[in-house]
C-alpha cells in the first residue's frame, strides 16, 4: 500500500495536538468542553487524510453534494464558519470586559476626584 | 433626583444644555463623558458639574450603564437620562416625573410619537424607529418609541437593571430587561428639536444596522 506524506503527517499532528490539548485540560488552562469540537474536527481531517476517497465520498453523500471534492470544500467552509464564530465570541467577551473596565475606571476616578475635593 | 447626560464630543453644545437644565431648577447633574476626543470634559469641569469620564469611547449603552451605576452608588431616588446634544427639552422632565408618580411605573420613556405632532421628525429616523419598535416588540414589549434616550428610572429600576449592550441596542435591552425583572414601564409624551447638529449625532444607517444585529443577538 502506497502512502503519501500528508497521510502520515496529518494523523501525527492530530496525535500531538490531542496530547497538547489534554495536557492543557489537566493543567486547568482549558475546559474539556472547549477542546471537544476542535478535536472532533481534527479527528475528521485525520480520517480524511488516511482514507481520502472513502471518507470524502461518505462526507459528500452525507451532505447531499455531488462528489467528494465538493463535499470536502463544503466541510472546510463549515469549519471556517465555526472558527469565525469562535473568534467573534472571543471578541464579544473581550469587548464586554473592556467596557466593564472603562466604567470601573471612570467611576473610580470620579470618586477619587470627589474625595480630593 | 439625578440628571445624567451621556456625552460624546459635545463641547460645542454642552454649556447650553447644562444651562437650560439648571434654568429649570435642576442642579443635581452628572455628565458621563464617553471618551470624547474634544474638550467636553474640560468644558463640563469649568461649569462645576460632576463628570464621570470613560477612558475610551464605548457607546451610549455603556454611558447608560455608567449613569445607572453612579446613581446606584449615590443612592438616588430617581435618575433622568437625557441626550447631551440639546434635542430634548428640560421642561419635559417635570411631565415625565409626574407620569411616573401618577402611574406608579418604575421606568418612564419619553416618547416622541405619543399624542403629539411628529411630522418634523426626519423620515429616516421614523422608519428606523418603527423597525426598532418591531424588534423590541419581538422581545415581548410594545412601545411607541423604543429608541428614545429621554428616560426616568426610579430607585427600584436603578437597583434592578443590569444592562449588557454597549451601543444603542441598550435602549431596547432596557425595555426587555424591565419586563423580565417585573418593572413597570410606561411612556409619556416629550418634544424634540432636530437641529443640523443633533441630526449629525445619534443614529445613522450603519449604526442602525449594527444596533439591529446587536438587538437580534441579544434577543
Amino acid at each position: 500500500m502506497h502512502f503519501k506524506i500528508f497521510q502520515i503527517a496529518v494523523p501525527v499532528l492530530f496525535i500531538v495536538y490531542t496530547i497538547y490539548q489534554i495536557s492543557m485540560v489537566r493543567r486547568h488552562e482549558k475546559k474539556f468542553a472547549d477542546i471537544v469540537i476542535p478535536l472532533l474536527i481534527f479527528l475528521l481531517l485525520a480520517a480524511v487524510s488516511i482514507f481520502p476517497d472513502a471518507t470524502t465520498k461518505r462526507l459528500a453523500r452525507l451532505m447531499g453534494v455531488q462528489d467528494n471534492v465538493n463535499g470536502l470544500l463544503v466541510f472546510l467552509i463549515g469549519v471556517l464558519l465555526l472558527l469565525v464564530n469562535n473568534l467573534y465570541e472571543k471578541i464579544r467577551i473581550q469587548n464586554a470586559t473592556i467596557t466593564k473596565l472603562a466604567i470601573h475606571v471612570g467611576l473610580k476616578e470620579e470618586r477619587k476626584e470627589n474625595e480630593q475635593g | 433626583m439625578l440628571i445624567a447626560l451621556p456625552a460624546y464630543n459635545e463641547s460645542s453644545v454642552i454649556t447650553n444644555v447644562i444651562g437650560s437644565i439648571r434654568a429649570e431648577g435642576y442642579n443635581n447633574i452628572v455628565v458621563i463623558d464617553d471618551g470624547s476626543k474634544d474638550d467636553t470634559a474640560q468644558v463640563v469641569k469649568s461649569l462645576g458639574v460632576p463628570l464621570v469620564r470613560l477612558p475610551i469611547n464605548r457607546g451610549v449603552g455603556a454611558a447608560f450603564r455608567t449613569a445607572i451605576e453612579y446613581a446606584h452608588y449615590r443612592n438616588e431616588d430617581k435618575l433622568v437620562l437625557m441626550d447631551a446634544d440639546g434635542q430634548h427639552y428640560p421642561e419635559d422632565i417635570k411631565g415625565l416625573v409626574l407620569a411616573m408618580q401618577e402611574s406608579n411605573a418604575d421606568i418612564i420613556i419619553g416618547s416622541r410619537f405619543l399624542g403629539r405632532n411628529y411630522e418634523h421628525i426626519p423620515f429616516i429616523r421614523r422608519v428606523y424607529n418603527k423597525v426598532a419598535n418591531w424588534v423590541t416588540y419581538l422581545g415581548e414589549r410594545n412601545v411607541t418609541d423604543s429608541q428614545s434616550g429621554f428616560r426616568v428610572l426610579n430607585r427600584k429600576a436603578i437597583q434592578a437593571l443590569d444592562l449588557e449592550c454597549d451601543d444603542y441596542a441598550a435602549c431596547s435591552e432596557m425595555i426587555w430587561k424591565a419586563k423580565r425583572q417585573g418593572l413597570q414601564l410606561k411612556e409619556a409624551p416629550i418634544k424634540v428639536r432636530y437641529t443640523e447638529y443633533s441630526l449629525s449625532k445619534g443614529q445613522n444607517l450603519w449604526k442602525g444596522v449594527k444596533t439591529m444585529v446587536s438587538l437580534v443577538r441579544k434577543w
